[in-house]
């Protein structure tokens, strides 16, 4: 297997997943919500609780963070070569994965692991061995 | 990943101490300790479609707004595909009460009916 040494960035990786945490910290504080965003972004579509400003808040958030990054600085470029068809196979396994397994990356990877849940540790684990699995599959066996 | 859970862990113990966030509620965290099928599928399911296209919510949600159509499919799709397990999970949950109304209802007319019976007994005795 190869390194890929042009993607690899420690340092501002470090600080992006540095704000991240800054970001689930302030949610839990000042909202008391945990950032699961699968979980958000459900919510959101699903009813019309009285928390539904906090959830369209975050979600508006995440959606225009690139357009103030852009102001500041030219944003990273996003490299995802895949085809329609696999964009909807991953987003129904996305989607069936977050809502059996109740979280995804930031629900699991980074709010469960940081209060040492079980389930998250056994689901972090689970999804991120499934995913080099995949990635190995589809980006250096079949293609 | 480590950068993220090394300072939201120092939230998480901080807020063990102070359950109390600054808008005022009570923080509550998720309190499931069960480790079963739906997780350990749902885990490998999520990990599978993360690798297909390399999205996740998060992100693709933040590349909405300046990456073209690729992450507009994905999180469609997701919507989609929310709605539709939405609709037949809460089909499922009417189809599983019905069932257990079912279940009580029956022995609670049976009760109904001889509690019935050993009234007319008493009232025939007293009369």
């Amino acid at each position: 297997m190869t390194i890929y040494w042009a993607n690899f960035t420690p340092w501002s990786t470090l600080a992006g997943g540095i704000l991240i945490g800054l970001a689930t910290a302030m949610f839990l504080l000042i909202n008391c919500r945990i950032a699961v965003i699968s979980g958000i972004l459900g919510g959101l579509l699903r009813s019309a609780k009285s928390d539904i400003g906090c959830r369209a808040a975050f979600v508006a958030g995440l959606i225009i963070s690139p357009i103030v990054f852009s102001v500041a600085a030219p944003l990273p470029a996003v490299k995802i070569d895949a085809d329609a068809a696999s964009l909807i196979i991953a987003g129904l396994l996305v989607e069936i994965g977050t809502r059996y397994g109740s979280g995804c990356t930031s629900g699991h990877g980074v709010c469960g692991l940081s209060r040492r849940s079980p389930r998250s540790m056994l689901a972090t684990a689970l999804f991120m061995v499934a995913g080099f699995v995949s990635v190995f599959i589809t980006h250096h066996l079949m293609s | 990943m480590g950068g993220a859970i090394l300072i939201a862990a120092i939230a998480f113990n901080f807020a063990k101490i102070h359950p109390k966030a600054l808008l005022g509620d009570v923080i509550r965290l998720p309190s499931t300790r069960q480790i079963d099928r739906r997780l350990v599928l749902g885990g490998l399911f999520f990990g599978v479609g993360w690798g297909f296209a390399g999205y996740c919510p998060g992100p693709a949600l933040v590349s909405l707004a300046y990456s073209g159509s690729n992450p507009l499919i994905f999180i469609v799709t997701m919507v989609v595909g929310m709605a539709i397990l939405e609709i037949q999970d809460r089909r499922r949950a009417r189809t599983n009460a019905k069932q257990s109304n079912k279940i009580y209802s029956e022995p609670r007319m049976q009760m109904a009916t001889t509690t019935l019976i050993y009234d007319a007994r008493f009232n025939k005795r007293q009369q």
